[in-house]
């Protein structure tokens, strides 16, 4: 059996190390220097985590902080007997002030790199850019303004109409109202296949003012981003009622017109729906919906769901990235390809540590360093040779060619210690045979070596990044 | 009692000749009085679109759908949609509009043509559909929209946007237009405005 085994070990050194030695010959004019210091059997450092999530960045995070004030002032006036609805009326006069302010000269165009819209800007000066501040306060309100669940029936039953189907009365209005800002079926048909068939609206976007109210325009911001809406649209008001808002292209002004005919919860149920992301995600959203109604009955209430829900996704939720793999890759990379070459038994645990602690609760978190391979064999060999060598797992690329002088393949004897009777150890040689039986007897493909190969290679990419 | 129960009976049937298509003309405004009521019993025109439009057997299979030009969907993958009988129906909304001047027919064809035809291909039948439903009902907001389309952009006649402006005057004087149509009759007033000063 030893000779046997003798011999396959004489294979694997075959295969894997006389290559390297000979690309090391042919190419390195230091070639004994490299020879004796040349890592063999080399891994990399596999990480994962267990236990609670522990991650207070969120709370450093600026527009989480503003996001709280404004809940935590809006929870106040309601109590107080003033809502935001008066907000939205100050704002929406200091708009209007703002407007009058500033006469025709307007303000510059975010983009102005868009041909068409600076033509626009030159013809009708009188309409501003937006900025942060015009949509914040209204926007940090709109997040209270979640869909229900009656919402995401009725964005369904929209959307079906949309298409021809359905007949109700909220189909055909939504339907009537699209098609009358030039945005029906035939219209976003044509702007989709061939810009030319569609409809004027959505040609020259800019040319067709789209009458909104400021909460509408920000219920765009809660979807796409504050940073969507400065950039994509700009104002000018008459009135305290409505803003004359325009779209400076088809994208934006088709977002605007949904919000302006569905409204905003079913415009917001319709994003939802649309987005892919969250077609996954059903839990999600039913929490969401919860949380939002909460907020709009009991703002207190509300405000103190929100704290909390973000305490516990963020910081009490668990989190396994050593034996979840969505978990893991969530995430990082590294996570996620250690979790993977865990479940596969190519990765021996080098050290546990506490990656997180509470001074209440102590460790919340562990955190575990692992050596891992491309190739089981390899793994067990590594660790037969380290065993023999005396070499502790500080490290995961410390065998050099050197190393092999000293290395005996003698199967250890009961009672025998690997590195003090240079033998190597019995489970280990042990677990080698099976190892290699047991691929032998699956036939490795060609394909399943140029895979291993890609994954180190992959895997030694993303250290060096690290480095970096 | 007899007399009672033949009312009840009566008015069922009235109710009952309303298709589901049609309510959004009531409820968007259309007055529901007694001569509309009988007008639609009588026309077999309005009943036969009607009829034509709930009629699932011979339903047409599309696989068409928008997609934008950033995002777009694989058409292939998508499932079947199922829509009306538009080319039977519309033709049946505009003899109605034609020879009973059914302003309930003239709605009904203006929102096939308008959500599934586009104005442009039809421009003949969307102005006299807005013209029957304007001439019989100034309670709907979208009455006046449709009208002042056709003097706006120019549908068959010659472009008048002083006269447009004037229908989406009316309309916003009446006060008929609430919410979105508020939204719509305001964004082309302005419009209009701003072209015209």
């Amino acid at each position: 059996m030893s000779i046997y085994f003798k011999k396959l070990i004489s294979l694997f050194l075959i295969v894997i190390i006389i290559p390297t030695q000979i690309f090391a010959k042919n190419n390195i004019s230091h070639e004994i220097e490299i020879e004796n210091t040349l890592h063999i059997f080399s891994g990399w450092e596999g990480k994962c985590v267990s236990g609670k999530k522990w991650d207070s960045s969120y709370m450093s995070d600026p527009m989480t902080i503003m996001s709280y004030a404004m809940m935590a002032y809006n929870s106040y006036t309601q109590v107080n007997g003033t809502s935001l609805a008066d907000e939205y009326g100050a704002w929406s006069e200091g708009v209007s002030e703002g407007a009058a302010a500033s006469g025709s000269t307007g303000q510059a165009m975010t983009n102005a790199s868009s041909s068409s819209s600076s033509a626009f800007s030159n013809s009708n000066g009188d309409f501003l850019g937006i900025t942060k501040m015009d949509i914040f306060i209204v926007r940090t309100a709109m997040v209270l303004a979640a869909p229900e669940e009656s919402d995401y029936d009725l964005a369904d039953r929209l959307m079906k109409g949309y298409l021809g189907q359905g007949d109700d009365t909220a189909a055909q209005a939504y339907n009537t109202c699209m098609a009358s800002i030039g945005l029906s079926f035939p219209n976003m048909l044509g702007w989709s296949m061939d810009e030319n068939s569609t409809s004027e609206n959505l040609k020259a976007p800019y040319e067709h003012p789209l009458r909104m109210t400021t909460e509408q325009l920000a219920s765009i911001a809660t979807v796409f981003g504050e940073d969507y809406v400065i950039e994509n649209y700009m104002y000018n008001t008459e009135d305290n009622i409505l803003l004359n808002v325009i779209a400076l292209n088809g994208h934006s002004y088709i977002k605007a017109g949904e919000v302006i005919c569905a409204g905003i919860k079913v415009s917001k149920a319709m994003a939802h729906k649309n987005s892919k992301s969250n077609s996954a995600s059903g839990g999600g959203k039913g929490m969401a919906i919860a949380m939002m109604a909460v907020s709009m009955i009991c703002p207190v209430c509300g405000f103190v769901l929100k704290v909390v829900m973000d305490l516990y996704s963020n910081m009490l939720a668990s989190i396994n990235t050593c034996d979840n793999e969505q978990d893991a890759m969530e995430h990082s990379m590294l996570h996620y390809k250690t979790h993977k070459f865990l479940s596969h038994d190519q990765c021996h645990l080098a050290d546990t540590y506490c990656d997180k602690e509470s001074s209440w609760l102590g460790c919340v978190r562990k955190g575990y360093d692992y050596c891992c391979y491309d190739q089981v064999t390899t793994k067990i060999f590594a660790e037969g040779l380290k065993a023999q060598l005396n070499k502790n797992w500080d490290s995961c690329v410390d065998i050099t060619v050197n190393d092999l002088k000293d290395i005996s393949f003698r199967s250890c004897r009961e009672g025998e210690i690997a590195h003090i009777n240079k033998c190597f150890p019995m489970g280990k040689y042990d677990e080698f045979q099976k190892a290699l039986f047991k691929q032998a007897t699956k036939g490795i493909s060609i394909e399943g070596l140029t895979e291993q190969v890609i994954n180190s290679m992959a895997i030694d990419t993303d250290h060096k990044k690290k480095e970096k | 009692m007899k007399k009672i129960i033949l009312v009840l009976m009566c008015v069922g049937l009235l109710q009952a000749k309303i298709y589901r298509s049609s309510l959004a003309y009531f409820d968007n405004g259309g007055n529901k009085d007694k001569e509309l009521l009988a007008l639609l019993q009588k026309d077999d025109y309005y009943i036969s679109g009607n009829v034509y439009l709930q009629d699932k057997k011979d339903i047409k299979v599309q696989k068409k759908i928008f997609s934008e030009p950033d995002n777009p969907i694989d058409i292939e993958n998508l499932p079947e949609i199922l829509v009306p009988q538009w080319d039977k129906t519309l033709p049946m909304f505009i003899k109605s509009a034609k020879v009973f001047n059914n302003p309930v027919s003239a709605y009904q064809g203006l929102f096939i043509i308008n959500s599934f035809y586009g104005k442009q291909s039809k421009t003949k039948e969307f102005k006299e559909l807005a013209t029957v439903l304007y001439n019989n009902e100034k309670n709907i907001c979208m009455s006046h929209i449709f009208y002042g389309e056709i003097f706006e952009k120019g549908y068959n006649t010659k472009v008048d946007k002083q006269k447009a402006l004037s229908i989406y005057l009316e309309a916003d004087k009446s006060m008929i237009c609430k919410g979105w149509e508020s939204s719509v009759l305001g964004g082309r007033i302005y419009k209009l405005q701003r072209e015209l000063k």
